[in-house]
């Protein structure tokens, strides 16, 4: 199937709101992929992202004449799908964020091909915080997947949490303080 | 630190307060003035400096992750497809 072409979202929206299938459609398409991304990054895997990911789109269809357009669609939809993956456990305590051997953390690998440091440092790093983003308890999980790995702004993270800017603020910096805390243990200036 | 009682007193204010306001400063989210109190304290204090300096490479390092796992190809199908299906 050719790209949408692009369509005007609340157009959208008020007319999936009417029943309109194909309407409805061009927004699975145009948002799947973006509540992917959060889902799996939420969740530590791809498995189940896919599986909330279909679920999200099932409730949103479900509710969406239920939808004011007090907030974005996607902020809608993003909250719909944090729930769910809440609702599920998200990730176990404690369990390593992936499976996958390409994920395992580089500093495993002896380095025969005298990769620039930069780069090391940097899978090391990436490493580092993937731990430190599994260990921080769902809401703050969330917040800061949505604000600084999504780059989605304060106003629009704070929407997809259903919260407050101040509230979701707070939660933030809270989130950030305990990841830099990994980080700064990594940069040996761990207090 | 140094300095008598007060300046001693302002600075402690002035520690807990930048504790708090460090991540709206790098959100670019506080006043010029709060900025410049948050700059002053941090230049005086070591632990505040590591704080932010930490704080900031956690960002820059959140922010630098990149695309998580790749959105398998057909997802906006499958999702379609369960949504047709209406399980």
């Amino acid at each position: 199937m050719p790209p949408a072409p692009f369509e005007d979202e609340d157009e959208l929206v008020a007319r999936a709101q009417e029943g309109d299938e194909r309407a409805f459609e061009v927004l699975v398409r145009r948002h799947a992929d973006g509540l992917f991304a959060v889902l799996a990054r939420f969740l530590g895997g791809s498995e189940e992202a896919e599986e909330v990911t279909q679920e999200t789109f099932l409730r949103a269809w479900r509710g969406i004449g239920g939808f004011r357009g007090d907030s974005r669609f996607f902020t809608w939809l993003y909250r719909i799908g944090i729930n769910e993956a809440k609702r599920r456990g998200g990730r176990a305590a404690g369990a390593p964020r992936t499976t996958s051997l390409e994920r395992e953390p580089e500093a495993e690998v002896p380095d025969w091909t005298h990769a620039p440091e930069a780069s090391a440092d940097q899978a090391e790093l990436q490493a580092v915080l993937d731990a430190a983003i599994s260990e921080l308890r769902p809401n703050y999980r969330a917040a800061l997947i949505l604000r600084d790995v999504e780059g989605l702004s304060t106003a629009e993270a704070a929407a997809a949490m259903g919260l407050g800017e101040a509230a979701f603020k707070s939660r933030l910096h809270r989130a950030r303080l305990s990841v830099r805390k990994a980080v700064a243990a990594y940069l040996g200036e761990g207090r | 630190m140094s300095g008598g009682p007060l300046a001693r007193l302002r600075f402690m204010r002035d520690h807990f307060w930048t504790g708090s306001h460090v991540s709206a400063y790098l959100d670019r989210e506080l006043s010029a003035e709060e900025a410049a109190r948050l700059e002053r304290h941090t230049a005086a204090c070591p632990k505040c400096h590591e704080l932010l300096e930490t704080l900031r490479r956690t960002l820059a390092g959140l922010r630098g992750m990149g695309a998580g796992p790749a959105a398998p190809s057909d997802l906006a199908d499958s999702v379609l497809e369960r949504l047709r299906s209406g399980r």
